[in-house]
């Protein structure tokens, strides 16, 4: 008799003791990208979610939809309202849909080096993650595409040449026709999805693009210059759904948080390193990269300061180009010291 | 007189002679082997024994990859190398380890190469020069097509390992072009593994990196029908690309069933490549529930 009371304290005390475990929630992030599998970011992705479910001890978890299951950014967008898609990975064109303010960060011949676009990022995040919060979405963390560069069939690497070329512009992205417009070069607009098939028959001879993704358009292909002198940066980042944010227990908000963090940056090393590669396998396949000379780099700044005081009090504010501006230059006095 | 060069010049006469006599006896004996050879590759494509044909493979690599040393300018025994070697990484270890059949698959891609350059006035800089490339494609003839094919066959399969590195994702063009023009000159060859491919590649990346529903779906059911539903591993491809990317569940389930359903014994010189299929598609279809979203569930 006194073994089968033994018996049954032990399973109500085994019993007891499982309940917390049982009654601990779980959670699926599901996550949005356009870049398919296996590619940099993908995995850089997958070793987070690998960290953050060893943390969580299984309670959190991000389920992906990569290489654009989900449609294109503005789909993702309107998914994430709905609560049907919790996160995504965002160009600058997407993140500008929702705060139209973070395109300063996109301006033409804005930062002239990595360090630059660090610093800025790094001071304005805060700002940025109460701008996105006020929408409804959590800046987990910065992401780039890196800095972006002309592309063309003929040699062009000066506003002379620029104005000769057939320079296709991303017709949904209001910042690139703005900022070409601005400066006096002509542009044909048209969607992503038509410029292989526009190059190919010579509606546009010219893109512009960051190294890494002249080769996964496969655009590079069908040109034979790049013009060095980047024309701008294109910045990224993960939103994530603040509704879905704020359910979470503050333990698992945490590990979310610090995991975004870290991995954003190892991220952005690595696309980086991509990038690099990247040129390095351009003129591996024949691309000539052109030098602008530096009078000609001069003048284009000159010319992008129209654009980006006009665009001012439109696009964003003039304080935050200011403080941009700002920023940017104590960067570059810092390094003349 | 000094018969020195006169007999130095007769030995090296006799043993060149010997030297040439023997290379062309073993050419002889190598061309009566010839169909025992290919036999041996005939019935390992009828292996229907999964794990027999994992522990079998490799001694059949190594010994093609001795007979390459011994005769090092046919062309069957690369080609046929070159089969294994992707059968075997895709087969047996690229879902365990995908380094080593990142290996595999470039080890296949240097006896393509060498094919290449030995039998079709291939160059390899031509690698890296799209107009190269493209007019050395267009001067191929339909007897270049076992070269062409698994040329982009190994090609295609490394770089499908290897996104995360720019090369890589730099040389899928070429592949595609590749594939294009084995279509162009037999759209049938090898179980029309060319429309598999390009089928795969249109349904697995974004439109805006130039996936397309449409290509995708005509080339996979271009491949259905010339292989008369044959060929698993093109539903298998179809299942984990297209109906993945484009969101396509019922066609997914259609396709998982079908090679559930089909006998492995069904098609003779597919027994092994079947096999593969069966087993690969089961993984898929645990996974399925991650693979698809269910709008409605959360609206």
């Amino acid at each position: 008799m006194k073994k089968c009371m033994n018996k049954v304290l032990i399973a109500i005390i085994i019993v007891f003791c499982a309940l917390p475990v049982f009654a601990q929630e779980k959670y699926v992030l599901k996550l949005a990208t356009l870049a398919p599998e296996g590619t940099t970011w993908m995995n850089t992705m997958e070793e987070m979610n690998d960290q953050i479910k060893e943390q969580s001890n299984g309670r959190l978890r991000i389920q992906f939809y990569p290489g654009g299951v989900m449609g294109d950014e503005l789909d993702v967008i309107r998914k994430m309202r709905f609560n049907q898609v919790h996160a995504g990975g965002f160009s600058g064109v997407g993140l500008g849909k929702v705060v139209p303010d973070v395109r300063v960060l996109d301006l033409p011949y804005l930062f002239h080096s990595y360090e630059e676009v660090d610093y800025v990022h790094q001071k304005l995040l805060d700002h940025f993650k109460k701008a996105y919060a006020d929408q409804g979405y959590i800046l987990a963390g910065w992401a780039e595409a890196g800095f972006v560069y002309l592309f063309s069939q003929t040699p062009a690497c000066d506003r002379e040449a620029f104005s000769h070329v057939k320079l296709w512009a991303w017709q949904d992205d209001p910042l690139a026709k703005a900022a070409f417009d601005g400066m006096g070069i002509p542009t044909i607009p048209l969607p992503i999805t038509d410029v292989m098939t526009s190059l190919q028959v010579g509606m546009v001879d010219s893109f512009y693009s960051p190294p890494l993704a002249a080769l996964a358009l496969q655009w590079y292909t069908r040109v034979k210059y790049m013009c060095t002198f980047p024309i701008t940066h294109a910045t990224g980042a993960v939103l994530i759904n603040k509704k879905f944010y704020d359910k979470l227990p503050d333990d698992l908000k945490k590990i979310l948080d610090d995991n975004f963090s870290q991995y954003l940056k190892i991220l952005i090393s690595r696309t980086r390193e991509d990038n690099a590669k990247s040129k390095e396998t351009l003129k591996k396949n024949g691309i000539t990269l052109l030098d602008a000379s530096d009078q000609e780099v001069k003048e284009l700044v000159v010319e992008s300061n129209k654009v980006w005081n006009n665009l001012a009090g439109t696009l964003y504010s003039r304080e935050l180009l200011d403080q941009v501006l700002s920023l940017i230059n104590e960067v570059r006095d810092d390094s003349k010291k | 007189m000094n018969l020195y060069p006169f007999v130095s010049s007769l030995l090296i006469a006799v043993l060149s002679t010997q030297i040439i006599g023997c290379g062309l006896l073993r050419n002889v004996a190598m061309d009566s082997a010839r169909p025992i050879l290919l036999d041996q590759t005939v019935a390992m494509n009828r292996e229907a024994d999964y794990e027999l044909a994992q522990d079998a493979l490799p001694a059949n690599i190594k010994l093609l990859e001795g007979l390459i040393l011994s005769y090092p300018s046919r062309k069957d025994f690369k080609l046929w190398v070159c089969e294994a070697l992707c059968g075997y990484g895709f087969g047996f270890v690229e879902d365990q380890d995908k380094q080593r059949a990142s290996q595999l698959y470039l080890r296949a891609k240097d006896y393509a190469v060498s094919n290449a350059v030995k039998h079709t006035h291939f160059k390899p800089e031509y690698m890296y020069s799209v107009d190269d490339l493209q007019n050395w494609l267009q001067q191929r003839s339909k007897k270049d097509i076992d070269v062409l094919y698994w040329l982009g066959h190994s090609w295609g399969a490394y770089i499908a390992l290897n996104l995360n590195d720019p090369e890589a994702m730099a040389d899928l063009p070429k592949v595609q072009w590749i594939m294009e023009r084995v279509i162009a000159l037999d759209e049938g060859f090898y179980h029309a593994g060319a429309h598999v491919f390009l089928g795969s590649v249109y349904g697995s990346i974004p439109p805006m990196f130039g996936g397309s529903e449409d290509k995708s779906l005509a080339h996979f059911e271009q491949a259905f029908s010339l292989t008369e539903e044959s060929f698993l591993l093109a539903y298998y491809y179809f299942a984990k690309t297209y109906c993945v990317r484009f969101q396509k569940k019922d066609a997914f389930d259609h396709a998982i069933t079908h090679i559930e359903q089909a006998s492995v014994l069904d098609f003779e010189n597919l027994q092994l490549v079947n096999s593969i299929a069966k087993h690969k598609s089961l993984q898929l279809k645990q996974e399925s529930e991650e693979l698809f979203f269910d709008e409605e569930m959360y609206e």
